[in-house]
């Protein structure tokens, strides 16, 4: 599986650089380095601001929600409270809602607010749909952690709130950062929200100036080899962001369980 | 996931009522931001479309009441019934192989020198684009593809993959790009299990299947089940792989690859001419959701066991 | 191939450069004069959103076109490049009423978007209205011709036309050079021609709306404009079994099963096979006029593109692209006045020269690798895209293209295409009535 996974990594990044009628005629071959795919996706799909718009919003919407998440997931996690057990299922449900449905209603509600053709109205959209599975993830990851440090916290008098703080978030640190980076990969890609509530060129973000180049395509002519260039512009800054906090996961994990 | 699974343990019992109300207090200052954003943002809108999936809508002009009428006729529907059939076939079959997939690759992994790395080419298909992958499928699996050409190799029948057994191909690949996420999930539970675990099993000569079966399983059964959930919501709501399988950007896939997400879309925003069926669409995300809850409920009383906390 | 007609075409680009500018100087002077539509106020902003992003040719001519609307007029015209999504982002802003001015895409998707639900503007005083400086209507100068795609179901237009889209069945001219005299007039003519050159069809069956193209354009030349679509819209499904539907069925049930697709055409994914016609390993390709722009970067050097009308056919299938205007547009009056003065010839040319596409006025010529398609516009009756198919709803993708799919690919017989179709067409209608 390894294997078959940097195959088609490879795969993917040869035929960025390979000329389209190459790609058609054989489709596993080695590179032509046409480099110029790359510049003509960055230039013909308008990447750049797109970028810079997804960059910032995804960064700040996956660390919005994890902050938003955590201490609803450490009170759901680790209360006795019968509300927690419905709450927790209230936000599980949330999951397997299709956002194609609550699209129209949600149009409603964010023209009422003037928030459609805004960065921050889709900043809040990304928060709320990402929160039911992050909750639903670090709630159960908070519920898995080791007990003691609490209740010695608890024996010295701490309260819920200092506990909290000083003592689980720290312990759920791997969580976080899972939490983050599995967000922050699903808001990089996330198309239809964006589609529907963006409606200006300069605020559209990233899968959206794919979206636009693909389209475009059928009528100015198709050209696979920037196709290609242009998703890994997508796709390459997403692989680094977990590469790197791959081993930040792992990390956090030896400082957190301290085992 | 451990509220779902199992009632809570009983370390606070015997609490005096301060404890209680100041303990209350806390649980609300710490859920109430998520759940008012939660309630407001997200499932508003949701019990708004349980609202209209009892009329007929095109999305501009007012709702018609049609009382229960969207729900008698899916259920008529072949094109839904269908749609609903392959999403469980992804739920289940596709579940129970993206589980065992990942356990094997767990176990394979465990030992492996360099797991760090193979931990992220494992979710790599995770990140890339469906588009990609629907691209790269066609190559593979076209009559004179790679696939075909291999099983010629080998003199077997080359079958026509993308026309005769579409469904069998996108489900293969949806799969492969979901297990590396399970993968991720359960490796995280697994490395939190204490190593002199393990080597206490060695020492007394415990092999692999067997540290899996007795440290593994059950020292990681919270979050596996957590897994199991999230896999039966999400795979619900599978959509772009499918999606990228209508050829241009303006056309569905074939009909006989839908699942319910694909018929939603395929009712309101997809197609060429797009047929903007709010009411009907909403109907069958009901039934959707609806047996999210079934499934979800079931899920949980099978799973639930005691965790042993460690 | 891209290469070699740039370099072509640049001279002839610059003539008509230049031309554009010598009468856009002549009559600048009575330009403004001739605003017979509404009764706009000079400084109004209107608001288009556009199915074409910023940096295709299209939006690079109909920019030219805004600076000298303004410039004539006053009124300022904001732009978002929405591409071609445009639509799908209008639906919720028509429920919340903060609509653009003035909106483009194509016939059927405008229809279904905006006509379906009532808000659409009657562009009937376009129509009507004098063409700024030409002496003659926007419906005379062109746009008229495509009536029967653009009006709603009171027959009155809903979208302005500027582009036409037709149907043909490509080919290569350098491979085939004798086939511009002698195009085949019927379908046994056309089989004897693929016979006789061994000639293979490329398909990507993959899409069933390409599939069902020739099927739908076989019944469409036997039983003539409109009848297919009754035949779909027949509650009972019956209407298949009649015995005018067989003799097209047979002959496309002969093409299916007399190995004439090029292999692969049912087991790819687009656009795996159209791309092999453009290298040369299939000979034809039944195709709207984007695909000379799909395919160019595959075609060599020497390609030629060349269309023949569908055989037997008396009518062509088109579709249009054109403007629309919202009901619950802010400036309806400005924005009519802009569609009447982007339908200039001055200021429609860039179309055809700068996009390579078809325009609807006769009197633009077509670019070189779309003229058979564009004469065929010309000379004869045009028919809706699809027979008018995709008006149904999902009707298309739902009942007709699987079915459809199976025949064309030789699984089922005529007969039980007959039968299957029928029996789904019934239970489709059952379901949306």
């Amino acid at each position: 599986m390894v294997a078959v996974n940097l195959a088609v990594l490879a795969w993917m990044l040869i035929t960025s650089v390979r000329e389209h009628r190459e790609i058609f005629a054989t489709p596993f071959d080695w590179p032509g380095f046409a480099w110029g795919n790359y510049a003509e996706a960055w230039q013909s799909a308008d990447f750049g601001v797109a970028a810079a718009n997804s960059l910032i919003l995804v960064a700040t919407a996956a660390v919005a929600v994890v902050i938003v998440a955590a201490p609803a997931g450490y009170a759901l996690g680790r209360s006795v409270e019968r509300a927690a057990a419905s709450l927790t299922l209230y936000f599980a449900l949330g999951i397997g809602v299709p956002v194609q449905v609550i699209v129209i209603p949600l149009f409603v509600l964010m023209e009422r607010l003037s928030l459609v053709n805004n960065l921050f109205g889709l900043f809040l959209l990304y928060v709320a749909v990402s929160l039911p599975f992050t909750v639903f993830l670090l709630t159960g990851y908070f519920a898995s952690l080791p007990g003691e440090l609490e209740e010695a916290a608890a024996i010295d008098g701490a309260s819920r709130l200092r506990t909290f703080w000083t003592i689980m978030l720290p312990l759920a640190r791997s969580g976080l950062i899972t939490a983050f980076t599995l967000n922050a990969i699903g808001l990089w890609n996330e198309a239809f929200l964006a589609l529907v509530f963006v409606q200006s060129t300069d605020k559209q973000t990233l899968p959206l100036a794919l979206l636009g180049f693909l389209a475009k395509q059928q009528y100015s002519g198709a050209d696979y080899g920037v196709l290609f260039a242009g998703v890994a512009i997508l796709v390459l800054p997403m692989l680094l962001l977990y590469v790197w906090l791959g081993r930040r996961i792992i990390e956090g994990m030896t400082l957190g369980a301290g085992k | 996931m451990a509220v779902l699974i199992r009632e809570h343990t009983t370390v606070h019992r015997g609490q005096g009522p301060t404890i209680t109300r100041q303990r209350r207090r806390a649980f609300l200052i710490l859920a109430l931001p998520a759940v008012i954003l939660y309630t407001i943002f997200f499932v508003g809108p949701t019990l708004a479309s349980f609202w209209v999936s009892l009329h007929a809508w095109d999305g501009v002009t007012e709702m018609r009441w049609r009382g229960l009428d969207n729900f008698t006729l899916l259920f008529e529907d072949e094109v839904f019934l269908a749609a609903f059939r392959n999403t469980l076939a992804i739920l289940l079959a596709g579940g129970l192989l993206v589980f065992m997939l990942s356990f094997a690759l767990l176990l394979g992994m465990r030992a492996m020198a360099g797991r760090r790395f193979a931990r992220s080419v494992v979710f790599f298909p995770n990140i890339i684009a469906p588009i990609v992958l629907s691209v790269l499928w066609g190559f593979l699996f076209s009559t004179d593809g790679l696939v075909n050409a291999a099983l010629g190799g080998v003199g077997l029948d080359a079958p026509n993959w993308l026309g005769d057994h579409l469904f069998l191909v996108i489900f293969l690949g949806l799969i492969w790009t979901n297990t590396g996420f399970y993968v991720t999930i359960l490796m995280a539970a697994t490395d939190r299990i204490p190593r002199y675990f393990y080597e206490a099993a060695e020492l007394d000569g415990a092999g692999p299947l067997q540290q899996f079966r007795h440290i593994t399983m059950p020292l990681s059964w919270d979050v596996v089940s957590t897994a199991a959930v999230i896999w039966t919501i999400s795979s619900l709501k599978v959509f772009d792989f499918i999606y990228a399988f209508g050829g241009t950007s303006n056309d569905l896939p074939p009909i006989h690859t839908w699942n319910t997400a694909v018929f939603i879309y395929g009712q309101t925003f997809g197609g060429r001419v797009p047929a903007y069926s709010f009411g009907y669409a909403s109907a069958s995300a009901v039934i959707t959701l609806v047996s999210v809850i079934v499934f979800v409920l079931l899920l949980r009383r099978v799973m639930r066991r005691d965790p042993i906390q460690f | 191939m891209m290469r070699r007609s740039v370099s072509h075409r640049l001279p002839r680009a610059m003539v008509i450069l230049a031309a554009v500018a010598v009468t856009a100087s002549a009559c600048g002077i009575e330009g403004t004069k001739n605003s017979k539509v509404g009764a706009p106020e000079p400084g109004e902003t209107i608001t288009y959103w556009s199915m074409w992003e910023e940096n295709e040719p299209q939006a690079t001519v109909i920019k030219e076109a805004i600076t000298a609307f303004t410039k004539e007029t006053a009124i300022q015209v904001k732009v978002e490049w929405q591409g071609r999504k445009v639509l799908q982002k209008l639906t919720p802003a028509l429920r919340s009423g903060d609509v653009p001015d003035l909106v483009d895409q194509d016939g059927n998707s405008v229809r279904g978007a905006m006509v379906a639900n009532g808000q659409h503007h009657d562009l009937s005083a376009v129509m009507s209205a004098q063409v700024p400086g030409e002496g003659k209507t926007v419906a005379e100068v062109g746009p008229g011709r495509y009536r029967d795609l653009i009006t709603d179901s009171a027959g009155k237009p809903f979208l302005v036309p500027y582009e036409a889209l037709g149907y043909g069945i490509f080919y290569n001219g350098a491979k085939h050079p004798e086939l511009a005299a002698a195009s085949p007039a019927t379908w046994d003519d056309f089989i004897a021609m693929l016979d006789g050159r061994k000639a293979k069809v490329a398909l990507d069956g993959d899409i069933g709306s390409y599939a069902a193209l020739w099927t739908v354009h076989a019944l469409g030349a036997e039983l003539g404009a409109g009848k297919v679509r009754e035949l779909a819209a027949d509650k009972t499904g019956g209407a298949w079994s009649g015995p005018q539907v067989r003799p097209a069925l047979e002959r496309i049930e002969k093409l299916a099963k007399g190995g004439y697709f090029a292999p692969g055409s049912f087991g790819s994914k687009f656009p795996a096979m159209q791309e092999k016609w453009a290298a040369g390993q299939a000979d034809f390709l039944l195709m709207g006029s984007w695909a000379p722009s799909e395919t160019q970067k595959s075609a060599p050097q020497d390609f030629q593109y060349r269309a023949l009308p569908f055989p037997g056919m008396s009518a062509v299938q088109a579709a249009v692209i054109g403007f629309a205007v919202p009901k619950r547009a802010a400036h309806p009056a400005a924005a009519e006045r802009f569609i009447a003065s982007f339908m200039k010839k001055e200021r429609m040319q860039g179309l055809a020269t700068v996009a390579l596409n078809i325009t609807t006025r006769p009197d633009i010529p077509a670019p070189e690798q779309l003229a058979d398609i564009a004469r065929q516009l010309t000379n004869k009756p045009v028919t809706p895209f699809y027979e008018g198919l995709d008006t149904l709803g999902t009707y298309p993708i739902e009942v007709f293209e699987p079915v459809h799919t199976e025949f064309l690919s030789g699984k089922i017989t005529a007969a039980e295409f007959v039968t299957r179709l029928g029996e789904k067409q019934a239970e489709f209608w059952k379901k949306n009535s």
